[in-house]
């Protein structure tokens, strides 16, 4: 310090005398003590902020508890969205026509499928993954396979015979044209119809990410009928060599329950081998609207771990591979399967039926082994090719099992870049499996049948313990080809779109030898989609001064509201509430996600009355009486909302929609739905569908607006794209509540008044549904809808806000009807009961989410206060809505 | 199928050892192609809406993992 203080001396000669450095340190010493002080005084400040506000700490605590989004933190920092829409459906399948060609055409199986899901960051290094997924299908799939001389017909409908002949070379021999045996070896399928089912899957994934490695640990269930499982994960990834290596290992568990309806029990399937059995998989029966109905019950469990290694190969290639083994316990086969097991006696004397053997023919439920073991290795390469701007990569896969099952896979993927955000990937895959050990289309024996007194399969005694004719355990191949269409847009939102054609076939298998043609089947899969980087919904810069007023609460009552206009308010409006704000920055894009569901049960209401069994058996179906009446309905609504403001007075608005509903009946006591078994219901507790709804778009206009008022009108078509021609497996219309959509082109009007003053807000809307047309393509219109609503609020604290409002409903009877063949066994059955006046009452609280002003999650609860109902109702229980909107 | 696993496995090591030398060179500043979309799965939704067809579908695709997916037994 002294050799430099000389030095600053003979520099800077006007510097004082003493020690210059020393008091330049001093000074500085001095400035930073001072710096600290003030900071700490802002500190102390601050707190007193916290503490104020800290008396709505508890409020926050249970509102973030009571909306059961664990780990939507208010200080989340979300960060990416996804939803998809994808549909599945299936074709070629060679069922047998019969042989007058009698046999009705399946179905096709359909899918229709969304995912959702949500990527949040809890702190810097803890990433939360919630993810949900939902398929509703419907339609045919094989149930049995058998030749054509072992099946026969009745009515429009084609099941196994009970007796045939063969020839001593086994071959099989079937009534011909003119009345002789004549060999009938072709195979077919045996097609079962299924109603429409919903599969729902919700899980969650925590990761904790370190600068070298990550740990993350999952789980989550499925739901449907029939199957529902548990699973649970731990994973984690290692990357050294400096970052140019990576190991990945994990292990996982699912359990499953199987509870398969296998309807009232028909004479022609045998499952004796599980019935009431004592340990493993059981048929059981149940009593249910007094027919017996069979469940064939069960678990399932699977371990499973993978180990893998990601290797970079240089400046444009990637190489990975792993290995992966799975072990299976319980209940693998697969429910709704059966065997055809065929015994030719040789005994049979020549003379009878011209040396043809006689044969005895069973169908039973296919047998599994009770565990399963599986050993997967994948190999997967990725090359940037620099000239073209595209990645191309390999994948090749090789798994076998210890039920004799060996497949290799072989996928190409092509990635090819446009610039501008366009990236297009085609890929074809290819996919070959050698068949079960104990897979065969059908299976027979030179013995005779082994039966017991009472003339039933004796299962102990058949020759083979394990047998299956499901198709996926044949040997065949698989070839696809598909593509992807992704376009990145400003604002980190990423449209994608692409398709797979998927065919199947015995003849595609490698090294030949596959199953015959009548396995083949094809299917086409379809989705579009769109992911979201919520890190770039962030504030702009004016909507920052929102979070420094933090700091002053004295000044932050009604702040929230103004450094945007009144149509802040209506963003705060409930979240049931549709068209209710206007986005004010011309350019801005809303990308909102509404999930709803209600549900009636209980009581049978006529008019506002309970109505007693005995007035809906005679009343309710008109002429007719009514056998059934409905129990429950429930209906779960997905929705996908796009908003953009053309300019500060015009928003555009798109709506998407995906639907299922579920109703149960029960039989009305006195009539012959009460009576027994007889009724084609009484197998079909429940009815099903799920699908596409109606699509709308609409603009909404601003008519008046002050800094704390404002009025908007909108106007929207209703796109019929939701299916009106659902039907029950038999042909039938199900009833007009189970439809999809309402099948006619509807005017949207609405009319939305908000307001707000300091903490408070308020609006009112009058909304209506035009149809605009008197029939749909299925011979009826849904009635007219107006509905008028009002809310008031509070912000009870900067970002949360509770509301309550009241709605009345009025929506007219069906007009027209089903041009098509339709049961009337219940109300829902009848149009007349269609519609009525209804008055409702909801809670609701929304909170801010981290980014934008209008990023918001939102929940409302409507509970019904009065039904004033067209003829015969099911009463309504009640609708929650919870929306979610992120602006961009 | 020994063979087949053998096969696959002495060409993985090949390229394992093929890798040591040549990726020590890639420095992070290199890796910006790597980096690029198209290197990554570029419709992840896809992806899971495709496997969740092949699992449903076929005899022993879907490797081991347990995500779920349901009995896909229809």
């Amino acid at each position: 310090v002294r050799t430099c203080d000389l030095l600053l001396k003979s520099r800077h000669p006007q510097l004082p005398d003493k020690k210059p450095l020393v008091r330049l340190v001093e000074d500085a010493i001095g400035a930073l003590q001072s710096a600290l002080l003030r900071s700490r005084a802002a500190r102390a400040k601050r707190s007193v902020a916290i503490a104020s506000s800290g008396a709505s700490a508890p409020l926050r605590a249970l509102t973030l508890a009571a909306m059961a989004l664990p780990g939507m933190a208010y200080a989340a920092e979300t960060e990416d969205a996804q939803i998809q829409y994808g549909h599945y459906s299936e074709g070629g399948r060679n069922y047998w026509p019969g042989p007058k060609g009698t046999v009705q055409q399946p179905d096709p199986l359909r899918v229709d499928s969304l995912q959702l899901g949500l990527g949040v960051r809890l702190t810097d290094r803890n990433k939360l993954a919630l993810h949900f997924a939902q398929d509703t299908w419907s339609g045919a799939t094989p149930i049995l396979s058998a030749p054509e001389a072992f099946l026969t017909v009745s009515g429009a409908s084609a099941y196994p015979a009970s007796d045939s002949r063969v020839n001593r070379a086994l071959v099989p021999y079937g009534v011909g044209p003119t009345g002789t045996r004549v060999p009938q070896p072709t195979v077919w399928n045996v097609m079962t119809a299924a109603s429409a089912e919903t599969r729902r899957q919700a899980d969650a994934t925590f990761t904790h990410e370190w600068d070298n490695a990550a740990l993350s640990i999952g789980g989550g269930f499925s739901n449907e009928p029939d199957f529902r499982s548990y699973f649970g994960q731990a994973s984690g990834r290692w990357d050294f060599n400096r970052k140019l290596t990576s190991v990945n290992a994990g292990a996982s568990y699912t359990s499953s329950n199987v509870d398969a309806n296998l309807g009232a029990p028909v004479d022609w399937i045998d499952y004796g081998k599980y019935a009431n059995a004592l340990s493993g998989p059981s048929v059981v029966g149940s009593v249910q609207n007094g027919g017996v109905v069979q469940h064939f019950v069960g678990t399932r469990s699977e371990w499973a771990a993978n180990l893998g290694l990601t290797q970079v190969l240089g400046r444009n290639t990637t190489a990975s591979l792993g290995f992966a083994y799975a072990h299976s316990a319980g209940f693998l086969e697969n429910p709704y399967k059966l065997v055809l097991l065929a015994f030719a006696d040789p005994n049979t004397p020549p003379f009878l039926f011209n040396g043809l053997l006689q044969t005895r023919l069973f169908s039973v439920a296919e047998s599994r082994p009770d565990t399963r073991n599986q050993w997967t290795v994948s190999t997967k390469l990725s090359h940037y090719l620099d000239f073209v701007d595209a990645a191309v990569h390999a994948k090749l896969d090789y798994a076998q099992d210890d039920w004799g099952i060996r497949a290799g896979t072989a996928e190409l993927d092509w990635s090819q870049g446009f610039g501008r955000g366009w990236l297009l990937t085609p890929r074809v895959r290819y996919y070959t499996q050698s068949s079960a050990d104990f897979y065969q289309p059908y299976f027979i024996w030179a013995q005779r049948a082994p039966v017991n007194a009472s003339g039933k399969l004796n299962f102990d005694r058949v020759p083979a313990q394990y047998y299956s004719s499901d198709y996926r355990l044949a040997g065949y191949g698989a070839v696809s080809a598909g593509m992807s269409l992704t376009k990145r847009f400003a604002r980190g939102i990423d449209v994608q779109a692409g398709f797979e054609y998927y065919e199947q076939s015995g003849r595609f298998k490698y090294g030949g030898g596959g199953v015959d043609t009548f396995a083949d089947f094809h299917s086409w899969l379809f989705n579009v989609g769109l992911a979201l980087d919520l890190t770039q919904s962030s504030p702009v810069p004016d909507e920052m001064r929102e979070y420094h007023a933090d700091v002053q609460p004295d000044e932050h009552a009604g702040h929230g509201q103004h450094d945007d206009h009144a149509s802040h308010a209506g963003m705060l409006a409930p979240a049931g509430v549709m068209s209710a704000h206007m986005m004010d920055k011309p350019g801005d894009l809303m990308v909102g996600y509404r999930f709803m569901v209600s549900h009636q049960s209980g009581r049978m209401l006529h008019g506002s009355d309970p109505a007693g069994d005995d007035a809906i058996a005679a009343y309710g179906c008109g002429a007719i009486q009514c056998t059934f009446a409905p129990s429950t309905m429930a209906m779960h609504m997905h929705m996908l909302d796009l908003m953009y403001a053309v300019s500060s007075n015009i928003n555009v608005m798109a709506m998407l929609q995906l639907s299922d509903m579920e109703m149960t009946m029960r039989p009305l006591p006195g009539t012959i739905g009460g009576g027994g078994g007889a009724h084609d219901h009484s197998a079909h507790p429940s009815h099903n569908t799920g699908g596409v709804g109606d699509t709308s778009v609409s603009a909404l206009l601003k008519l008046f607006s002050t800094s704390t008022h404002e009025v908007h009108a909108g106007l929207g078509v209703s796109i019929p794209t939701g299916a009106v021609n659902e039907k029950m497996s038999n042909g039938d219309f199900m009833d007009y509540g189970m439809q999809l959509g309402s099948g006619t082109w509807d005017l949207l009007p609405s009319l939305t008044y908000t307001g707000f003053y300091r903490r408070l807000f308020w609006g009112a809307q009058a909304s209506g549904t035009y149809r605009l047309q008197s029939n749909n393509q299925s011979g009826y219109a849904l009635g007219d809808v107006v509905q008028s609503t009002a809310w008031g609020g509070l912000q009870l604290a900067q970002w949360l806000a509770g509301t309550v409002r009241a709605i009345y409903t009025r929506q007219g009877a069906i007009r027209g009807q089903y041009n098509g063949p339709q049961t009337i066994v219940s109300p829902a059955d009848v149009p007349a009961n269609y519609g009525g006046r209804y008055w409702d009452v909801g809670i609701g609280l929304s909170a801010a989410l981290p980014g934008r002003a209008g990023n918001r999650i939102g929940f409302e609860w409507l509970q019904p206060v009065r039904d004033d109902v067209n003829g015969y109702q099911l009463e309504r229980n009640g609708t929650a809505w919870l929306n979610l909107n992120f602006v961009f | 199928v020994i063979d087949t696993c053998a096969r696959l496995y002495i060409v993985l090591l090949l390229a394992a050892a093929a890798c040591t030398s040549a990726c020590t060179s890639v420095e992070p500043w290199q890796r910006g192609n790597l980096a690029k979309p198209q290197m990554t799965d570029t419709d992840p939704l896809q992806t899971s809406a495709r496997e969740h067809v092949y699992r449903s579908r076929e005899g022993l695709a879907g490797g081991a993992s347990a995500q779920g997916g349901g009995c896909g037994c229809y």
